[in-house]
């Protein structure tokens, strides 16, 4: 206490002086007897109070037996509370994790172990054909794809995907299969998907550039239903990814091999996905990014790899090839020769054909996208039997089928988004009034098909083109990450066939030349 | 020059020679999960083996520990905790990695001496100092108004084994009546203030919070709580009956293999049957299994009656009368009982 007054003392002193810089010398005389009138009676203060006798300690009051008791209460609610906290913090790393968002929707457990993915992609279309004056094809909306799927993994590398399309009419079920990807180096996949082969039907059905693929495509089967050994190798310190399913467009190298019932060129099983001989098809690829982590960024994202199917069919059904965009056919497997006998004037034409016997293809295929560009192109080499029958003669025919096919595609993201395998990403998604538009892609295309000319042996030369030759330019808005609109134009012209068409009767000449506008609406998620 | 030449070729070797043992010493990790009032045993053990593979091997061992409720701790090891070696509370939770993922062998408890225990304990109470309730045996425990404290036996080996103690007790008093025993374990946990999820939470409850008039844990655990928290404050209190219990430990077999730490984590545990493990044991107030060291011991353990597990069918039976889902524990203890 004495300590206390002392510093309350100086303090008041010191700010006392300090209050008074230019104070003259009577104030620091008045100022010097008034410190000397406080030591004063400080001493007689301080003088009495030792005087004084000491006080007692006091004497600690009884607590209340009733304080006691709710302290106690109180006491043990807190710990109660605080194991109860406990427990629910350790049950709660117990409970799956939800997330939905950007990345999509998802359900995961706490260790990473188990995860179901939902989602969905619809594509609403619209087709429209100008110089079509014989209305040869329709201008339509239609509901290209309404997909709701399931994906993820259970017991952390068995991955699984399920989906149906319910736009579809015959194989609702594109895509069921599950892959045990114990090492990222050899993953085993069995189900449906799609064949490792033509690199543009690998990528994914929401991420093309186009609203339809090239016809290289159509060349290679849609889907088939196998089992595949795929893996995947990184440049030396580096991870390798696990990337499930038919395709990785991640790791510096990966290979597929697999054998599949094999369902043709475009060809996809029905649900049940019966097949009909025991001959497979066996499918290989290999793909590679050779510059992937050498730090020249501009080369990063090249690819480049080929494949290739290697079959022998029996009497397998053969699928009509139509245009890229329009979906129109120009090449129906239907459509057979006929022969009229000139005594009864009776037209007989060859039965429909079937592949039969040895089928090969081969797929070089590669991309590169390096910053907002990307290119792509591949080739398609289908070798296989046609086997028909001359129906007025019984007799047999065979035709050695040849067909080739190709495809350069170019784009480029203008909004400055970077391009790639996969869907672009805007840097900003559409809000006008914030000023936000999303991200724009241009793209242009080129491709070509030929038909082999042994074909119109048995199929009518009035009915299919053995050539076609189509250029594209389109354009994508991303609005963001999952929502697209597409608009592309295409010219699709025809060499070597179905001409004009007169009372049923090719008189020679090519099929128009098809020009078609078409927009996409997607949302994909 | 020549000479020179001769000369460092000599020197490289003889750094090659003398350097070759550092560069060869491994850095093993070893991950000891543990029951929860082992923390200041397997500290101190931990040094003494270190020491120990050191000298005998040169390679350096560390050992991290993880400690909790023993059910839980199982359980943790089940879901993927990479636990070289496991000592828990009961036999039955570790006997779970063998029957649910084949984590370790069957005969997992034949591999090491006296049932793979090496040491026992029991259980026993601390009380306020002064005794102000007289608690003196398992009976005191149900009287109205006493509160008590033990874990929760479905997070926690001990109360498990407290548990146990209780309801064997009751038995011995009432011609094995099945009912009386549970009327008298449901009284006993109708007394109980707060469930923590392990021994060491019940610690903290009673001595550091002062809630509660009597702890139930294990012996080793009771004579700790004097230690830190003062004789001057609690005193231990010991039943006339209780329970031997004898936490039993074991090498993770199929982790330990992943790890390559088989070898170590073997001698790890064998270690706690040498003359040095077993007087860490005695120390650390656990009951040594060799008779020679227990003797040195004797005097820190009060004789009691104790009964062994096997008495009422062994771990497996008594997990699941008591403690699986919808057992005795859940009937008699629960939101509105």
């Amino acid at each position: 206490m004495k300590h206390l007054r002392y510093k309350t003392l100086a303090g008041a002193i010191q700010l006392a002086l300090l209050g008074i810089p230019t104070a003259n010398a009577a104030d620091v005389d008045a100022l010097e007897r008034r410190i000397h009138e406080l030591e004063s009676r400080l001493e007689k203060f301080e003088k009495a109070t030792a005087a004084a006798p000491a006080p007692t300690a006091a004497a600690a009051p009884a607590v209340n037996p009733e304080v006691q008791k709710l302290t106690r209460k109180v006491n043990t609610l807190e710990r109660k509370l605080e194991v109860q906290d406990e427990v629910t913090a350790s049950n709660f790393t117990k409970l799956p994790k939800f997330d939905v968002g950007t990345n999509g929707f998802r359900i995961s457990s706490q260790d990473g172990q188990h995860e179901l993915r939902i989602r969905g992609a619809v594509q609403a279309d619209g087709r429209f054909f100008s110089e079509d004056a014989n209305h040869l094809s329709t201008d339509r909306f239609e509901l290209k794809q309404g997909r709701v799927w399931l994906e993820g993994k259970v017991f952390k590398n068995i991955y699984y995907k399920i989906m149906p399309d319910f736009a579809a009419s015959g194989n609702i079920l594109p895509d069921a299969y599950l892959d045990y990807a114990y090492l990222p180096e050899a993953s085993l996949l069995v189900g449906k998907f799609k064949p490792s082969l033509s690199l543009e039907r690998l990528q994914g059905d929401s991420d093309g550039t186009f609203l339809e693929r090239a016809f290289p495509t159509y060349l290679a089967s849609n889907r088939d239903v196998g089992i595949q050994l795929h893996g995947a190798f990184s440049k030396s310190g580096f991870t390798t990814e696990v990337v499930p399913g038919p395709i990785d467009a991640r790791n510096t190298f990966t290979y597929q091999v697999g054998v599949m019932n094999g369902s043709g060129d475009d060809g996809s099983p029905n649900n049940d996905s019966k097949d009909t001989d025991d001959n497979k098809e066996f499918v290989g690829r290999l793909f590679a990014h050779p510059f992937q982590h050498t730090g020249y960024s501009w080369l990063e994202g090249f690819g480049v790899g080929v494949a290739g199917t290697v079959g022998d069919p029996n009497a397998q059904a053969l699928k009509a090839q139509a245009t890229p965009i329009g979906r129109t056919t120009y090449l129906d497997y239907t459509k057979t020769y006929g022969i009229t006998n000139q005594t009864t004037k009776v037209t007989t034409a060859n039965a429909t054909p079937v592949s039969n016997g040895e089928q090969y293809r081969l797929y070089p295929q590669a991309y590169w996208y390096a910053g907002p560009f990307g290119v792509m192109a591949e080739y398609a080499a289908s070798s296989q039997t046609l086997s028909g029958k001359n129906q007025a003669n019984n007799k047999n025919i065979n035709v050695r089928q040849d067909n080739t096919s190709w495809q350069v595609l170019a784009s480029w993201v203008v909004t400055g988004e970077d391009n790639s395998f996969g869907a672009v990403k805007p840097i900003q998604n559409f809000s006008p009034l914030d000023g936000q538009w999303g991200a724009l892609q241009f793209a242009a295309r080129w491709t070509e098909m030929d038909i082999d000319k042994g074909t119109f042996k048995i199929l009518d030369p009035s009915k299919s083109a053995s050539h076609a030759t189509a250029w594209t330019l389109g354009a994508n808005w991303y609005l963001n990450s999952y929502a697209l609109i597409r608009a592309d134009y295409e010219q699709t012209s025809f060499d070597g066939g179905a001409g004009s068409i007169k009372n049923n009767f090719w008189t020679g000449g090519d099929r128009a030349t098809e020009h078609v506008f078409a927009t996409r609406f997607q949302l994909s998620f | 020059m020549k000479i020179k030449l001769r000369q460092l070729l000599v020197a490289g070797v003889f750094a090659a020679l003398t350097a070759a043992p550092a560069v060869n010493a491994a850095d093993i990790k070893l991950l000891n999960v543990s029951y929860d009032p082992t923390r200041e045993f397997y500290k101190e053990y931990n040094e003494a083996f270190s020491k120990y593979w050191k000298a005998k091997t040169g390679d350096n061992v560390t050992i991290n520990q993880s400690h909790g409720g023993g059910g839980k701790q199982a359980r943790a090891v089940l879901d993927g905790l990479e636990a070289d070696v496991v000592t828990l509370a009961i036999a039955f939770d570790i006997d779970q990695l063998y029957q649910k993922r084949k984590l370790i062998p069957e005969d997992w408890q034949s591999q090491l001496p006296n049932n793979s225990s090496p040491y026992t304990s029991t259980i026993v109470y601390v009380v306020r100092k002064g005794n102000p309730l007289g608690i003196k045996d398992w009976n005191d425990l149900v009287k109205p108004g006493v509160s008590v404290i033990t874990p929760n036996p479905k997070t926690s080996g001990g109360a498990r084994w407290n548990y146990v103690a209780a309801w064997a007790y009751a038995l011995k008093h009432n011609n094995n009546s099945e009912q009386a025993a549970t009327e008298f374990v449901s009284k006993l946990f109708k007394n109980t203030a707060v469930l923590d999820t392990g021994a060491r939470g019940s610690t903290t409850t009673f001595a550091e919070r002062e809630i509660g008039d009597v702890l139930i844990t294990w012996e080793n655990e009771a004579y700790l709580v004097l230690k830190e928290f003062g004789a001057d404050k609690y005193e231990v209190v010991t039943p006339s009956f209780s329970v031997l219990t004898e936490p039993p430990v074991t090498v993770v077999e199929d982790v330990a293999r992943k790890h390559g730490t088989l070898e170590v984590a073997t001698e790890y545990l064998k270690y706690l049957y040498s003359k040095e493990g077993q007087e860490i044991i005695g120390k650390n107030y656990y009951r040594p299994s060799d008779s020679e060291v227990a003797a040195k011991f004797d005097k820190q353990f009060p004789k009691l009656e104790l009964f062994k597990i096997d008495q009422l069918g062994g771990w497996n039976e008594v997990q699941k009368k008591h403690f699986a889902d919808g057992g005795v524990f859940d009937q008699i203890y629960g939101p509105g009982k």
